[in-house]
């Protein structure tokens, strides 16, 4: 082989090898921007369900925060307000028997206020305790609220459940306490029912809350941000239940609560 | 004043004009990138800013090149100072973006101090000063190259939210990438036609067909960085 033609091979050569490296070069320019796309999806996928996760973190600590805050005025209520509409109540006993005819009226009409508030008071601060939950459990809970409002007498409640249900873990029946008195409340309040039906079944797959009134009703695609029922479907999602609405102006309204078995069981 | 000034300019454009004729097209698309960068040097972001000592001296040093070829018949001179003025100011835009990465900060250092030495002792033994620094340019063109991956690797590593097509530091990486794996390429064959006999002059002038492609990703970076917030807020204010 002479010069000129090692000349060649040795250009040749470098031709091959550089163009190679160059080309190399551009594939992994490609190669880079198809990385780097997949990993900003993964980085936003990340970023995404932490903030999903610190959302629903937020959310169980103000369920909590507000659970307590009903507890705590329950137990004020039972234990301070209460006090002194008995203590007011024996007051009154006491004038009672000192008092002479005329005014024995008005005093026995007083006593009967006295007991009625101190029945309200006792009945309303049960409601707001959620610890009295376990010491009466979730049906009879539900039970005292509905009596408790047919005493308002805004309207007819009637409450059908199954004579027995589950065990129930706290956050589970707490849930389901605190969305019965949404519910049983928005209806009273809002609604202008004059009936409300209320009934509770549970099976293998879960436990139905429904809801039904006779009210005025609403349009569901009207609800807006920090609406108790918008509330409501933060809660479900909060403990993995569904919330479906069903109502229609001057129709009525009825929410069925489905909320599966998985969701309840105690450990 | 005035008149004194315009004929300070006169005597510039007239003293320097056979100079500029020189000039290659590439060089014309600096200009415009480094007055761009001059003008919006406010506005800019601080990573990109570090870019522009690397846009001034690079059409000096082309001038510079021009000159010598012009007025000693070879610009080889300015090539021995080029390139290790070029890659310690490529150390300055990436030092603070890279110094983060494992091992980085040795490698900024041991890579200049080494092209230094080699090119000072490739200029005393093997290529002189009339002679292109080719060895000397080949690692200049290895060393970017090393960077310039490093940087892709930082990116990867760190994805951020913002569009790849809007982060400036992308398309430098990417113009310096392509530039320098073609220019080590161009630079090898030169090395070989020195020791081996003539170099055909049309492949002097093919890295300039690169270094158009790179300034052209570069002007994508500086497009990049009008595209985000940071420079839109910051013009605004101005």
């Amino acid at each position: 082989m002479n010069t000129a033609q090692n000349e060649i091979a040795g250009i040749i050569s470098l031709w091959v090898a550089g163009t190679a490296f160059a080309i190399l070069m551009s594939a992994f320019l490609i190669y880079f921007v198809m990385q780097y796309r997949r990993r900003q999806l993964l980085h936003e996928q990340q970023q995404q369900e932490q903030k999903l996760l610190f959302q629903q973190e937020l959310m169980e600590i103000q369920a909590e925060i507000k659970n307590e805050s009903l507890n705590y005025i329950g137990r004020e209520l039972h234990d301070n307000i209460g006090q002194m509409a008995s203590f007011l109540k024996m007051q009154v006993e006491l004038l009672l028997r000192r008092s002479d005819h005329q005014n024995n009226e008005v005093l026995s009409e007083l006593r009967e206020h006295s007991q009625s508030l101190i029945d309200q008071i006792r009945a309303l601060s049960r409601g707001l305790n959620s610890q009295n939950l376990e010491r009466f459990g979730l049906i009879d809970m539900m039970r005292f609220e509905v009596d408790r409002s047919n005493r308002l007498g805004l309207a007819s409640v009637r409450f059908e459940a199954p004579e027995e249900m589950p065990v129930l873990s706290s956050q589970a029946a707490i849930f389901l306490y605190r969305v019965f008195q949404e519910l049983l409340n928005n209806s009273l309040k809002h609604s202008g029912a004059s009936e409300i039906f209320i009934h509770i079944e549970q099976d293998n797959e879960g436990i139905k809350l429904h809801c039904q009134d006779s009210g005025k009703g609403f349009d569901p695609q009207s609800l807006h941000q920090g609406s108790g029922i918008i509330n409501l479907f933060e809660r479900c999602k909060q403990i993995g239940a569904e919330l479906t609405i069903a109502s229609k102006v001057e129709g009525g309204a009825s929410f069925l609560i489905n909320l599966p078995a998985n969701t309840y069981k105690t450990s | 004043m005035s008149s004194r000034f315009s004929d300070l300019i006169d005597v510039i454009i007239w003293r320097f004009s056979p100079y500029f004729k020189e000039f290659s097209p590439y060089t014309f698309g600096l200009l415009l990138i480094l007055i761009l960068t001059f003008y919006y040097r406010k506005s800019v972001s601080a990573d990109f800013r570090r870019l522009f000592p690397l846009l001034v001296y690079w059409p000096l040093s082309e001038f510079a090149g021009i000159v010598f070829k012009q007025e000693w018949g070879n610009n080889a001179p300015v090539h021995h100072i080029y390139t290790v003025l070029y890659y310690l100011l490529v150390v300055y835009y990436f030092y603070p973006l890279l110094k983060s990465e494992k091992g980085m900060k040795f490698y900024f250092i041991a890579s200049s101090t080494l092209l230094i030495l080699f090119a000072v002792l490739n200029a005393y033994f093997f290529q002189p000063l009339k002679v292109m620094p080719t060895n000397a340019i080949m690692f200049h063109c290895l060393f970017i190259l090393v960077i310039a991956l490093f940087s892709f690797k930082q990116m990867l590593a760190n994805p951020i939210p913002t569009l790849l097509r809007y982060q400036s530091q992308f398309w430098i990486s990417a113009g310096l990438l392509v530039f320098n794996s073609w220019a080590f390429f161009f630079f090898a064959l030169h090395a070989y036609f020195l020791r081996v006999g003539n170099y055909p002059l049309i492949l002097l002038n093919i890295p300039g067909i690169f270094a158009f492609v790179m300034l052209l990703l570069f002007l994508l970076a500086f497009w990049a960085e009008v595209k985000t917030n940071h420079f839109r807020y910051e013009h605004s204010a101005k």
